[in-house]
């Protein structure tokens, strides 16, 4: 009679997927990691299908023209027709336009759609504008332009740098996995080396295994990451579109994945000798070898032994706490930036910028025209807001500065500039601190009350700033970033140039160097000048901003302050209805004034399409799968580390340890491990949350990758707290799993029978 | 009126009892005036495989006197390492009773058991089982923190051992930087490190070729005369068992007398007297 054991062998010698079911249990780190990956990666292709989708089926149910004419007169319409007609006629395989549709507007404008043809949007444009564009009316460009110029490259680029996150990301998952396997069963590898297994041979057979692992898991992924796609976009109203080409990335970046993270691990092992394997199946691989034993003689069993262990094994350690703290500083990371972006996404942006030619009319009618048409504009149904150009001229390109009270100065300690002046005051002790971070702003009524419609936080009268030349209204946030302290009532001294003489160095950037080298070359006379309000909000800024009214402010920069421009902003939750209305109104209040120009900035479709996407919930997806992966890591590593240490604990029984000391030791691992991982993981979590916020708040603005937005940092106290406590688990359970696993395992089984005699 | 009371006595007595529950208390009987160190009887040892029983000790009873030299061969497969590791508290017997110091091992739970090991007995496996990321030094010294006998002066023990186990240029090696005779040699020390009444030694030749083979052989015997402790060796090698003072052999889980040196060379041997 057949045993059921030579049955079984002979029935797994027959199928890879029969052997890898039976030995499932094995397999479970392999198979939720699969499963993580694959989800990631549904996910990201269902969703950059879908976005594609929306996005192509939003424009172009909306827009059949790439240029557009608008506000044209009558002469403009004219010129423009006799050129180029509603198609072109005289050859038109060599035009870069296929139609154009002319519309006379209730108010006698003319606005002309043109659709272009070809692929290059961008290159059809230029030549058509060169070939028959209106010398003196700028054009706008739609959505549709945007969508094939800047859109799709963008979506693609975006879709290519995503992928290989991801694909970095899945990598890093399975070959960590992938070499504790192989850790875990170097013996068996040795002997299959010893007996002839090449490189080729072990390569194929962990791949083919690997990928039938992930034949297991693919539908319940692709379940699984549909379901988040799904629920990320019912959140926003949408519903998903599917996509084959979708569900076939996600097969070929799983197989790229396992080939990949095979490939590492298997070829350092094979290079290594056999002999070095065999010797490996007790975790001296991972031991330091010391110069000199450690005295133990009246040392205490089990902590000195226990720590005495974990120094030796500290290569191992240290890779655990890589991963430690690598993956909650990823989730962190990844939840700040979701805040970053639906943070930047909520900031409002100017939806049309209205613009006067500055060589028409002198500054008086340009002030007084934007003033009218402002108005004209804020009047308009569904205008949340309409401001006037800010007028702001840097205090550095006045080689001017001013003095503050070292009070008004907390934790402004990176643009100021501390320095003993000789000061003809009474004072003079107190002004201490100099500071050219700033940036004058000219205001009026129009720019007053623009201030009041952006910022809350206002102390004091911002129209005091009007009734005195020596009064100002001031901000205290550089970046984002609260630097400054004031409050109404305080003073501060501008620097009036005198001379300046005995500059070595040019060319200088940093603003403190330039101001340092002003100090030790200049001689100047201050004004003394009142703080009228404070704006306590946080603004964007990149410099402190010190408004003046109109007199005041041509005294100081020595230029008229003259507007050339509003910007235009819709409500927050406006439809496409509105926009389009608002837009037709904008054009239409624009055309009343001479050699004025109305851009539209696209914001509307921008904000549109990506408040669809859902970025900031993939995102979160994406925070949450780092969190899976570090207990699925950490406990698999240690598991089989502590799975080898089983024979040593044996071994320590066998001349005289107690289960309990063994337990013990367990514990004085894991409060070891616990404490590392914690230790390492705050600060990390810490810096590199601050890193990304100066990135999005400094670094990309200052190179001018983004605009500024108000973005005022938020200590990550929820995130923190997660990736702490996960750190103190996955550092601290597994020994002890480890040790209360052995300990049951003691009750059943005796000592001789572990130590493998 | 009524007796005073002994309190020095009542103190010994006390403390003979503690000794007594603690298993510490040495309390082997004594035959023909002869300490009974080690007694074993009609012990059974069985395992379950898949759907047979595997008796791998079948009613063995033995006992050993301190000092002596007990040697147990064998063919392979013959149960002769279970009965070691019965006899050693590695390992529990389904029946029969293994009596060590006059102290029953069956009567001890698995932490008792342990301090038991730790303290009177010493074990020296074929495969060394060294820790792997302890060097042989530290290897050595493992078992003086489980039992903390503070009253050997382990320096002088230690140094005695290391000298005749020539371990001196070796022992701040790790356990993969000695070749197999070292470890073999480190796991002898830590064996007799806390100066065992019993030595249990299976098959430490094994893997050794002739030469270390003797000198650990050797070894063993010194340091058996010297403690004055009982060595209960397995072995296939009869030219060992020749030098031992009685032979046990084991057949197919039962254990017979083969031979005692008194009564001459063992049935089969031809090498010879020492």
């Amino acid at each position: 009679m057949q045993s059921k054991q030579a049955k079984n062998q002979r029935k797994a010698k027959r199928s890879l997927l029969g052997t890898l079911l039976r030995n499932l249990p094995s397999h479970i780190a392999f198979l939720i990691a699969l499963a993580i990956i694959q989800t990631l990666y549904t996910v990201l292709f269902f969703s950059a299908a879908h976005d594609l989708y929306l996005t192509r089926q939003t424009v172009t149910q909306s827009y059949d023209y790439e240029l557009e004419y608008r506000g044209m007169t009558q002469p403009q319409y004219v010129e423009l027709y006799n050129e180029c007609g509603t198609e072109p006629t005289a050859a038109p395989e060599t035009e870069t336009y296929r139609t154009i549709r002319y519309e006379k507007m209730p108010d006698g404008s003319y606005n002309a759609y043109i659709t272009l043809k070809g692929a290059s949007p961008r290159r059809a444009a230029a030549y058509f504008l060169e070939e028959h564009g209106l010398y003196d009316l700028a054009p706008g460009y739609s959505p549709l332009y945007d969508y094939r110029a800047e859109y799709l490259p963008d979506i693609f680029a975006f879709l290519a740098v995503a992928t290989l996150a991801v694909f970095a990301l899945s990598l890093f998952l399975l070959m960590q996995l992938y070499r504790m396997r192989l850790d875990r069963d170097t013996f068996d590898y040795a002997i299959y080396m010893t007996c002839g297994a090449t490189y080729r041979r072990l390569y194929w057979r962990s791949c083919r295994e690997l990928l039938a692992l992930s034949l297991l898991t693919l539908l319940p992924a692709l379940l699984l990451g549909s379901s988040i796609t799904i629920a990320l976009y019912a959140a926003r109203g949408v519903a998903l579109h599917y996509s084959t080409a979708a569900l076939l990335l996600v097969l070929l970046f799983t197989l790229l994945t396992v080939l990949a993270a095979v490939r590492i691990p298997m070829h350092r092992l094979s290079k290594k000798p056999p002999v070095a394997l065999l010797r490996a199946r007790d975790n001296s691989n991972h031991a330091t070898s010391p110069r000199r034993s450690l005295r133990i003689f009246g040392a205490s069993f089990p902590r000195d032994l226990e720590l005495i262990s974990l120094w030796r094994y500290r290569r191992y350690l240290i890779g655990l706490m890589v991963s430690a703290v690598l993956l909650p500083t990823l989730f962190t990371t990844a939840m700040t930036l979701s805040d970053i972006y639906e943070k930047r996404q909520a900031s409002p942006a100017p939806d049309f910028t209205v613009t006067f030619s500055p060589e028409v009319v002198d500054a008086d009618t340009l002030n007084q025209n934007t003033a009218a048409l402002s108005e004209e504009i804020l009047s308009v149904e569904g205008v949340s807001m309409c401001l006037p150009e800010q007028l702001l001229c840097p205090v550095t390109m006045l080689g001017s500065h001013m003095l503050l009270q070292e009070d008004h100065t907390h934790g402004a300690a990176s643009v100021t500039v501390y320095y003993d002046r000789p000061l003809n005051r009474a004072d003079a002790d107190l002004w201490q601190a100099a500071t050219n971070h700033y940036s004058y702003t000219a205001l009026d009524e129009a720019a007053i009350t623009a201030l009041q419609r952006q910022y809350t936080d206002i102390e004091g009268d911002l129209s005091s700033v009007l009734r005195d030349d020596k009064t100002v209204v001031i901000t205290e946030s550089v970046s984002s970033t609260k630097m400054f302290s004031f409050a109404p009532g305080d003073k501060i001294l501008i620097a009036t140039t005198a001379a300046i003489e005995g500059i070595e160095a040019v060319g200088l950037v940093d603003l403190k160097q330039i101001l340092m080298q002003q100090l030790d070359c200049g001689s100047f006379g201050y004004e003394e000048y009142t703080v009228g309000a404070v704006i306590h909000d946080v603004t964007a800024n990149d410099r402190l901003l010190v408004g003046v009214n109109f007199k005041e402010y041509e005294a100081l920069t020595l230029q008229p302050p003259v507007r050339f421009s509003l910007d235009v902003y819709l409500q927050k939750d406006a439809d496409f209805d509105t926009w389009e209305r608002v837009g037709d109104a904008v054009y239409a209040a624009a055309y009343g004034y001479y050699h004025c120009n109305v851009k539209n900035n696209d914001v509307f479709f921008d904000r549109y399409t990506t408040s669809l996407s859902n970025l900031q919930g993939r995102l979160r997806v994406l925070a949450v799968s780092f969190l899976l992966m570090m207990p699925l890591i950490l406990f698999f590593s240690q598991r089989v580390f502590y799975r080898k240490r089983e024979k040593e604990w044996d071994m320590l029984r066998a001349l005289g340890a107690t289960r309990t000391e063994i337990l013990q030791s367990n514990l004085i691992s894991g409060l070891v491990t616990a404490l590392a991982a914690l230790t390492l993981t705050v600060p990390c979590v810490l810096i590199c949350d601050r890193l990304l916020f100066s990135l999005f708040n400094r670094y990309l603005p200052a190179g001018g990758f983004i605009t500024t937005v108000v973005l005022r940092y938020e200590f990550p106290w929820i995130s923190l707290a997660i990736a702490s406590v996960l750190s103190l688990i996955c550092g601290f359970l597994p020994p002890v799993l480890a040790g209360l696993r052995y300990r049951a395992r003691c009750r059943t089984r005796t000592v001789s029978l572990m130590a493998g005699e | 009126m009524y007796p005073k009371k002994d309190k020095k006595a009542e103190a010994a007595r006390r403390a003979m009892q503690e000794a007594i529950d603690n298993h510490t208390a040495d309390l082997a009987p004594v035959v023909d005036g002869r300490k009974v160190i080690l007694e074993a009887t009609d012990v059974i040892r069985q395992y379950n495989q898949y759907d047979e029983v595997v008796t791998a000790v079948n009613r063995a009873s033995f006992r050993v006197f301190m000092g002596e030299f007990v040697a147990i061969v064998g063919a392979s497969g013959s149960g002769k390492s279970t009965l070691l590791h019965l006899c050693a508290g590695l390992d529990r017997p389904q029946a029969g009773s293994i009596v060590v110091r006059g102290h029953k091992l069956e009567n001890m739970n698995e932490d008792e058991l342990g301090k038991f090991r730790g303290s009177f007995l010493g074990m020296i496996f074929q495969s060394h089982h060294l820790i792997p990321h302890l060097t042989a030094l530290e290897n050595i010294l493992v078992p003086t923190l489980m039992c903390g006998r503070d009253e050997i002066s382990y320096d002088q023990h230690l140094k005695l051992l290391v000298a005749s186990l020539d371990l001196a240029d070796r022992l701040h090696h790790l356990p993969s930087e000695l070749s197999g005779g070292q470890q073999q040699r480190v796991a002898i020390a830590r064996a007799l490190i806390n100066r065992p009444q019993v030595l249990f030694a299976d098959e430490p030749t094994g893997n050794l070729d002739r030469a270390n083979a003797e000198d650990v052989l050797q070894l063993l015997l010194d340091t058996r005369a010297e403690m004055g402790c009982a060595l209960v060796m397995v072995t296939h090698d009869l030219s060992i068992a020749a030098r031992a003072d009685r032979v046990f052999k084991m057949e197919g889980g039962r254990l017979r007398l083969w031979n005692n040196r008194l009564d001459g060379i063992l049935p089969g041997y031809e090498g010879g007297e020492e």
